[in-house]
C-alpha cells in the first residue's frame, strides 16, 4: 500500500531541526553554542521519529495511530541524514558562506517538492523538486560565482522540463505507459551528480562543497525514490523493461568509473551515489515486489551513506587543506573516527552482511535474475567493482602510516575533533544503524 | 589483519585478502542467484526435495550453479589460482594467523558439506572439484617444500591441506573432509602457536637446527631398516586397497561404501608422513621401525574406524552416501590405473632415494637435475602466480579504466 501523502505531521517533524535556525541569533556570539542547538534538536528529532514510529506499529498497544509506515520513516531518516552536511556550515569560517535563510530556503524547496510528490501526481512532484534544485544552483552560483558550468543548468532545466511534460501527460492522459517511462527514468538520470559534469572545480569553499554535497549528491536518489514510488505495483507505469533497465545500470557503470578515475574526494562520493541509484533504479524497472522494496530501501540508503561518507572526507579534507587523493594519501590514518565514518558509510552498499545494504542489494538481485540474468551477474560484477573502488580508496586515503605533513602541534590540533564535528559524525553513524535496524526488522518481519 | 595499520605488507596482505574473498563470494552470490532461479526456494529441505528430482530441473543449469558455489568455496579455502591471499596472511600477528589457518580456510570444505546434496547431483562438478584439489595439493605441498620461513611454510602446508581436502569432497568422502578439517585445525593451530616460541629457542641456540646434513651427529649410512617401514605401507597398502575395491578382501569394512577412499588417503596420508620422518632422519634402527610400523598400521585402521563414524554421523541415510561416492567416482577401470600409477610413483621415489644413499651420489641424469632446479625456483616464487596476475590482470585492467578518465573530461586537471 502506497502511503498517504502529504502527511503533516511527518513534514513537521522532518523539518524540526529547522526550528534550531531560529535560535541563530543568540548564538552569534557562541557558535558553538548554536551548533549544539542544531545537533540537540536533530536528535531529539531522531528520538522522536524513532518513537512516532513505534508507536504506530500495527501490533502496538500503546497508541491506535497510524502517522508513519515504515518506509516513511526510512524516508525521513534518510532526509536527516541527508542534511547533517548543513551542520557543520560555519558562516564566520567562510565569509561567502550560505546564508541560514538561504539554506532554509532551499530546503523548504526541496521538502515542498518531496511532499507534494503525492502518489496521483509524483512527476508534478518531482518537477517541483528539480526546480528547488535549479533554483538553489542558481543562488549557490550567486554567491560562489562560476561554481557550476552552464551545462549543469541545462540539465537541470531539462529535467525538470521533462518532469513538467511527465505530469501534464499524467493529467491529460497522454502518451504511452512506455514514453511515460522513458521520460521518468531519463528525468531521474539528469538529476544524478555524475558523470556529467557538475562544478567548475574553481571552489572550493568547504561551506559551498557540503551545501553542494547535500543538495545535488544525497536528493536526487531521494527524487528518484518519490518519482519511482508511485510507479509500482497500481501505479501509472507498470511494465518490466529490460532495455530501461540495462540502461540504468550502464548509467550506474559510468558513475563507477567517474568514481574510479576521480581526483577530488568529493567526486568519489557523486560516482559512489550513482553507481548505486543506477543499480536501484535498475531493480525498481523490473517491476516485480522484490524490485521495489530493495530499490526503495537503497534509494533511501544511499543519501543516508553518502552523507556520512562525505562528511568524513569533508572533514579530512578541511583538516589538511588538499582535495586531490594523491595529495591525502595515507594522510588520513591519524583520523581514527573519520576513518571508521567512512568504511561504514561507504560499506553500506558493498553487499556486505549485517549492513541494510546487502538486504535491499539482495532484493533487486532477485528481481533482475527473474528479468534478465545477464543483468543480475553484470549487477554483481558492478557491486564487486564497487567494493575494490572503495576498499582501494579507504586504504590509500587512511591507511599507511604517512605523515599528514603538519607541524607536531598543528597536528594535535587537526587531530581533534570538535563537538559539532562529533555530534555529527555521531549522528550519521546512529541513523544508518537505525535504518539498518529498520529495514532489518522489515526484512524479518517479512519473513 | 589490518591491525597494525602503519604496516604497510599487512595492509595490502589485508586488501588482497578481502579482494579474493570477494572475487569468489561475486561467484557464490551468483550460485545462489542460480539455485533461486531453479528451485525458487533457498530452504536447503526444500531443494533437497526438489533436486531428488534431478530430471526436471535441467542439468546445465544445476552444474553452473555448483560450480559457481564451489568457486565460493575455492576462495576460502585457498584453492588454485584463488589461493594468493593464504600466504600473505603471515605478515598478521601469530595467533591471527594461527586463528586464519586452523579456521577461516575450514568454510570451504564446510560449505560443501552442507551442500553436498546438490554438488552429488553434478558428477562433473564433482571432477573439478577433485581436479582442483588435486594441483591445490601439489602446488601447496610442493611451494612448501621450498620455502625457508617457518610461517610461510606452515602456510603453504595449510594449502596443500586444503587441497587434500577438496579432493576427498571430489571423491564423494565428504564426511573424510570434515574430519580432516578438525584434525588438520588442531595440528595447525598448534604448530603455529609453537612456531613462535621455536624460532625463539632457536635465536637463544645456536645447535639448533641440529638434523642438518652438515651436522656430524646425523647418521650418514643408509640403512635397510630404515626403509622397511616405508617399503610394507607403500607395497601392502596399495593391495589392500585393490582387493578392497574388487571386494577380494574380506574384511568388513571393504563392504562398506567409500572405504577404499578412506584407504587410498589413509595409504597417502602415511606415505607422506613416512617420507617425512626418514629426510628428518627418525629412524636410525630397525628396532625403532617395528612400533613405528605398528603405530601406523593402528594410525591407519583407526583413521577408517573414525572416518567411518564421521560418515555414519554426518551422512546417516545409506542411499546419500552411496551417491555420493557414486557421483564423485571414476569407475574400477580408470581406478585400478591410478592406484598402480601413484603406487609405482612412490615405489619409484623409494628406489631413487635408496639408490642415492646406498651409493652415495646422485643417480638421476643431468637434464632430470636441470628440471629440478627450475622446478625449485619455479615454487620458490610460489609459481609466478601472482606476479603474472598482477602484470597480466591488475596492471591492464586499471590502464584501461585510467583512460575513462578522458571521457569525464569535463572535470578540470583531468
Amino acid at each position: 500500500v502506497i502511503p498517504h501523502f502529504p502527511n503533516p505531521l511527518f513534514l513537521a517533524i522532518v523539518c524540526f531541526p529547522l526550528l534550531a535556525l531560529l535560535f541563530r541569533p543568540f548564538g552569534r556570539k557562541n557558535p558553538m553554542g548554536f551548533r549544539k542547538t542544531i545537533a540537540g534538536f536533530c536528535l531529539l528529532d531522531m528520538i522522536l521519529v524513532a518513537g512516532t514510529w513505534f508507536l504506530d506499529r500495527p501490533d502496538s498497544l500503546c497508541v491506535s495511530c497510524r502517522i508513519f509506515s515504515p518506509d516513511e520513516l526510512l524516508l525521513s531518516l534518510s532526509l536527516l541524514g541527508s542534511m547533517l552536511p548543513f551542520l557543520l556550515i560555519d558562516g564566520e569560517e567562510d565569509h561567502r558562506g550560505p546564508r541560514p535563510g538561504l539554506i532554509l530556503g532551499m530546503l523548504a524547496c526541496a521538502l515542498f517538492g518531496l511532499n507534494l510528490s503525492v502518489p496521483s501526481a509524483p512527476a508534478a512532484g518531482g518537477a517541483l523538486l528539480s526546480g528547488g534544485l535549479g533554483l538553489s544552483a542558481l543562488l549557490l552560483s550567486r554567491i560562489f560565482p562560476g561554481a557550476y558550468r552552464g551545462s549543469f543548468f541545462f540539465r537541470l532545466a531539462l529535467a525538470f522540463g521533462l518532469l513538467g511534460l511527465l505530469a501534464g501527460a499524467e493529467e491529460a492522459g497522454l502518451l504511452g505507459a512506455g514514453a511515460r517511462e522513458i521520460l521518468a527514468v531519463a528525468a531521474i538520470l539528469l538529476l544524478l551528480p555524475a558523470p556529467f559534469p557538475r562544478k567548475s572545480e574553481r571552489v572550493s569553499s568547504p561551506a559551498f562543497l557540503r551545501v553542494d554535497q547535500a543538495l545535488f549528491v544525497c536528493i536526487p536518489p531521494l527524487a528518484g525514490f518519490h518519482i519511482l514510488r508511485a510507479t509500482g505495483e497500481g501505479g501509472t507505469l507498470a511494465s518490466p523493461s529490460p532495455a530501461l533497465a540495462a540502461a540504468c545500470l550502464a548509467f550506474g557503470f559510468l558513475g563507477l568509473l567517474y568514481g574510479k578515475t576521480a581526483r577530488f574526494t568529493e567526486d568519489l562520493a557523486c560516482g559512489l551515489a550513482t553507481a548505486g541509484t543506477g543499480f536501484a533504479l535498475a531493480g525498481l524497472l523490473t517491476r516485480t515486489p522484490d524490485g521495489t522494496k530493495g530499490a526503495l530501501s537503497l534509494l533511501l540508503l544511499i543519501p543516508l551513506a553518502t552523507a556520512l561518507s562525505g562528511l568524513a572526507l569533508s572533514l579530512l579534507v578541511s583538516r589538511l587543506r588538499v582535495r586531490t587523493f594523491d595529495a591525502l594519501s595515507g594522510k588520513g590514518g591519524r583520523f581514527g573516527p573519520l576513518r571508521l565514518s567512512f568504511f561504514l558509510g561507504a560499506f553500506q552498499g558493498m553487499s556486505l552482511p549485517l549492513v541494510g545494504g546487502f538486504q535491499a542489494e539482495w532484493a533487486i538481485l532477485k528481481a533482475l535474475s527473474e528479468l534478465s540474468f545477464l543483468l543480475a551477474i553484470a549487477s554483481i560484477a558492478g557491486i564487486f567493482f564497487t567494493f575494490v573502488l572503495v576498499l582501494n580508496r579507504t586504504q590509500s586515503l587512511f591507511m599507511g602510516g604517512v605523515s599528514s605533513g603538519l607541524s607536531s602541534s598543528d597536528a594535535k590540533i587537526a587531530e581533534e575533533i570538535s563537538l559539532p564535528e562529533k555530534w555529527s559524525l555521531g549522528m550519521g553513524f546512529a541513523l544508518l544503524l537505525l535504518f539498518d535496524l529498520v529495514l532489518s526488522f522489515m526484512g524479518g518481519s517479512e519473513a | 589483519m589490518s591491525h597494525n595499520p602503519s604496516r604497510k605488507e599487512a595492509m595490502v596482505a589485508a586488501r588482497k585478502t578481502f579482494v579474493v574473498h570477494r572475487i569468489g563470494d561475486a561467484f557464490f552470490l551468483v550460485g545462489i542467484l542460480l539455485a533461486w532461479r531453479i528451485f525458487h526456494t533457498l530452504d536447503f529441505g526444500q531443494m533437497a526435495r526438489m533436486v531428488a528430482d534431478f530430471s526436471s530441473l535441467g542439468g546445465g543449469g544445476l552444474t553452473a550453479m555448483v560450480l559457481c558455489l564451489f568457486v565460493g568455496c575455492m576462495a576460502k579455502s585457498a584453492q588454485f589460482p584463488l589461493h594468493v591471499w593464504l600466504p600473505d596472511t603471515m605478515e598478521t600477528p601469530t595467533p591471527v594467523s594461527a586463528l586464519m589457518h586452523a579456521g577461516i580456510v575450514n568454510v570451504g570444505g564446510y560449505l560443501m558439506n552442507r551442500t553436498s546434496f546438490l554438488f552429488a547431483h553434478s558428477p562433473l562438478t564433482m571432477h573439478v572439484v577433485f581436479l582442483t584439489g588435486f594441483v591445490t595439493a601439489l602446488f601447496g605441498s610442493s611451494i612448501m617444500l621450498t620455502q625457508s620461513d617457518v610461517k610461510r611454510k606452515l602456510g603453504f602446508s595449510t594449502m596443500g591441506q586444503m587441497g587434500y581436502m577438496t579432493m576427498e569432497c571430489g571423491l564423494g568422502a565428504f564426511s573424510l573432509a570434515v574430519f580432516h578439517l578438525i584434525a588438520h585445525g588442531i595440528f595447525k593451530a598448534t604448530l603455529f602457536l609453537e612456531s613462535g616460541m621455536g624460532i625463539g629457542i632457536a635465536r637463544q641456540d645456536p645447535m639448533i637446527p641440529r638434523r642438518t646434513a652438515a651436522d656430524p651427529r646425523t647418521p650418514e649410512s643408509f640403512r635397510l631398516s630404515q626403509t622397511l617401514p616405508a617399503a610394507l605401507i607403500t607395497l601392502v597398502l596399495p593391495l589392500i586397497i585393490l582387493l578392497g575395491a574388487h571386494q577380494l578382501a574380506g574384511f568388513h569394512l571393504s563392504r562398506e561404501e567409500g572405504t577404499v577412499i578412506f584407504l587410498f588417503f589413509s595409504w597417502v596420508t602415511v606415505s607422506q608422513v613416512t617420507i617425512s620422518l626418514t629426510r628428518a632422519r627418525l629412524f636410525d634402527s630397525f628396532y625403532s621401525a617395528i612400533p613405528w610400523t605398528a603405530f601406523l598400521i593402528l594410525f591407519v585402521y583407526g583413521y577408517i574406524g573414525a572416518a567411518h563414524g564421521f560418515n555414519l554421523f554426518l551422512y546417516p541415510d545409506p542411499s546419500d552416501r552411496a551417491l555420493f561416492f557414486a557421483s564423485g567416482g571414476v569407475g574400477w577401470s580408470l581406478f585400478t590405473p591410478i592406484v598402480l600409477l601413484i603406487t609405482g610413483l612412490i615405489i619409484a621415489g623409494w628406489v631413487v632415494t635408496a639408490l642415492r644413499e646406498m651409493r652415495g651420489e646422485i643417480v638421476l641424469p643431468a637434464w632430470v637435475l636441470a628440471h629440478q632446479e627450475r622446478l625449485y625456483l619455479f615454487f620458490l616464487n610460489r609459481g609466478g602466480v601472482e606476479l603474472w596476475l598482477h602484470h597480466h590482470v591488475v596492471e591492464p585492467v586499471d590502464r584501461f579504466l585510467s583512460r575513462f578518465r578522458r571521457l569525464f573530461a569535463g572535470r578540470e586537471g583531468v
